[in-house]
């Protein structure tokens, strides 16, 4: 008897070590993204609220401003946001009928010693570290855009789209290839035994089915190319003012803005920077809770 | 219906998918023409791309300081907005490097490093050497100055003043790549000193922060008991921050102003650096006026044609 209850004290001690251990595990993230949160949106709204040491600055003239000049005291974000939403909407246009197609033909026709080798081959695209694709966007991309654009240099948005085409490819191409393979079989099978052909069952019964998949993996890739940094500094231009009007002006996205100045910045200019951080951050919250909801929905179905 | 739109929204997404195949096509076509014949080479280095560094840059400060543009508060000589920002020295060394049509600005040592890519242009018809810029022939120099109290220093501040000017001392500095006149130097007497002890902060530019630690490093080497710490905070905070007693020596990357030197503060040009306007050997410019120089920066100009 005195065996067990040792034993049993031994389990509980351990039980509650574990227990302890997971809680700390999960602690750790969620105080990370508070810490954040809130060092971001105190450091960054401070410029918009009476009593600021550097100075106040209209929130009206951050947001719509089409020129970032710290020199003279103009801290307009606005360009920066239009040139986000166009260079991220870009390559989403173009990366998601790419993505889905590749996904379906090494889902569906490929012969499998061939899907085999392109799927990791795809995966691979995802382990580059950025900067490598901006070194590559820089000495292959720019130059060639650059032979079609007007502008003296290739450093443009359609420079930006096409590195960040390729940047947000893996993503869309891996979940979807998944959620495409998890169709159940019977489906594929009732399409083609109705006298539905190959690809009237790929369109109309596995891509549908696959959808909440799909979208999965289209808000993952505008989470990327929204948050890319390093890649686009490389082959943007960062002009400091002007909404871009085609796709061959450069652009200055918001993350690159960052990451430009932070190295030298001081008072108001160095709280704009992190102002401009609260900018980046409601976008990406907004991509997430629509990943959320997407999930949720694919749940209640 | 329904089905009939979503079979719709597929078709179109395929058929951008295949207009961006047949983009990437064409972009093959335009690239080798544009490498063929050297008929397109010379209409491409017409227009100029303009490459200028981030705000709060030191060197783009000094730069636009002596050439005279994006200086004024109303902005009426901002900078032309289709400049290319570009990080570092080595990022403007880079991208005009690539560019046949590219100008930029980089200190003399990122020109000597990498002199095989970027060609350093005349300004006023002098060229862009250590001899020129140490003569004041050359006129886009900045001095590295650091000041101090007189009356605030102590033995080792007076004998890293004395070490920074010593010839041992302007080794250093010209390792790091800046410019300095032997004229005059004697090698540093360590013994002359004793032991000396003691801890200093220095601040100020961050692009003395480089020189200034290589020489603070040889020095602790030389005197084990100092220790030197560098803050890098601008150069006007290293000038307020020696007067007011925060640092030990002050560094500055640009001329001390005289309001500054009211307060009685001696000042020591240690070293100079050179900024070099680099354009792409294939653009075939050697030199330029400091006029056209502000003329491109503020976008006045905007083709190679117009200032040759």
């Amino acid at each position: 008897m005195e065996v067990d209850v040792k034993l049993t004290k031994k389990r509980m001690f351990s039980e509650k070590f574990f227990h302890g251990l997971f809680l700390a595990g999960a602690l750790f993230s969620v105080v990370c993204v508070l810490i954040i949160i809130i060092l971001i949106f105190t450091r960054g709204s401070q410029p918009f609220f009476p009593g600021n040491e550097y100075g106040i600055y209209h929130f009206f003239d951050f947001i719509l401003g089409v020129a970032w000049r710290p020199a003279f005291g103009e801290y307009g974000v606005g360009y920066m946001i239009i040139a986000s939403l166009l260079a991220t909407s870009g390559a989403i246009l173009l990366g998601v009928p790419i993505g889905i197609l590749t996904a379906v033909f090494i889902a569906e026709i490929a012969p499998p010693w061939l899907a085999k080798i392109m799927q990791p081959t795809v995966e691979l695209l995802a382990a580059i570290p950025s900067v490598l694709y901006g070194v590559f966007g820089f000495a292959v991309i720019v130059p060639m855009v650059g032979n079609l654009s007007p502008n003296p240099t290739g450093h443009s948005l359609l420079a930006v789209i096409l590195v960040l085409t390729i940047m947000v490819l893996p993503s869309i191409v891996a979940i979807s290839t998944t959620s495409l393979r998890a169709v159940p079989n019977h489906y594929k099978e009732g399409s083609l035994a109705l006298g539905a052909s190959h690809i009237q069952t790929i369109f109309k019964v596995l891509i549908p089915s696959a959808k909440s998949g799909i979208l999965t993996a289209i808000v993952l890739g505008v989470g990327r190319a929204i948050g890319e940094t390093m890649a686009v500094i490389l082959v943007a231009g960062n002009p400091e003012s002007g909404i871009p009007t085609s796709i061959f002006d450069r652009v200055r996205v918001l993350t690159s803005n960052i990451v430009l100045e932070q190295g030298y910045a001081t008072g108001l200019q160095a709280q704009m920077l992190f102002s401009t951080v609260i900018v980046l951050f409601i976008f990406i919250l907004l991509i997430n809770l629509t990943l959320t909801k997407i999930r949720k929905k694919a749940v209640d179905q | 219906m329904k089905k009939m739109k979503k079979f719709g929204f597929l078709a179109l997404l395929l058929i951008m998918a295949v207009a961006l195949v047949a983009c990437g096509a064409d972009d093959n076509g335009a690239d080798d023409n544009g490498n063929g014949g050297d008929a397109t080479v010379e209409v491409e280095v017409g227009a100029i791309a303009v490459v200028s560094r981030e705000e709060g840059s030191g060197s783009r400060a000094a730069f636009e300081e002596l050439v005279a543009f994006n200086l004024e508060e109303d902005g009426s000589d901002a900078m032309t907005a289709d400049a290319i920002i570009q990080t570092g020295n080595g990022g403007v060394a880079t991208a005009v490097a690539e560019n046949e049509a590219a100008i930029g600005y980089i200190s003399l040592t990122t020109l000597l490093d990498r002199s095989g890519d970027l060609v350093g242009l005349y300004i006023d018809g002098v060229a862009p050497t250590a001899e020129n810029m140490l003569s004041g022939a050359y006129t886009l120099v900045r001095p590295f100055n650091f000041v101090y109290l007189p009356d605030e220093i102590g033995d080792v501040e007076r004998a890293f003043i004395e070490f920074a000017q010593s010839a041992d001392g302007l080794i250093i500095l010209e390792d790091r790549g800046v410019i300095v006149d032997h004229e005059g130097a004697e090698p540093f007497d360590v013994a002359a000193h004793g032991s000396l002890s003691g801890s200093l902060l220095f601040g100020g530019s961050t692009s003395t922060e480089a020189t200034a630690t290589a020489l603070a490093e040889e020095f602790m080497a030389l005197f084990p008991g100092v220790d030197i710490q560098y803050s890098a905070t601008g150069s006007g905070a290293g000038i307020s921050g020696a007067t007011d007693g925060t640092y030990a020596l002050g560094f500055a990357s640009r001329e001390i102003r005289d309001t500054e030197l009211e307060t009685g503060i001696n000042v020591v040009q240690y070293s100079v650096d050179g900024i070099v306007v680099a354009v792409n050997p294939a653009s075939g410019v050697t030199g330029l006026t400091v006029a056209q120089l502000r003329a491109i920066y503020l976008g006045e100009v905007t083709d190679w044609a117009d200032v040759q």
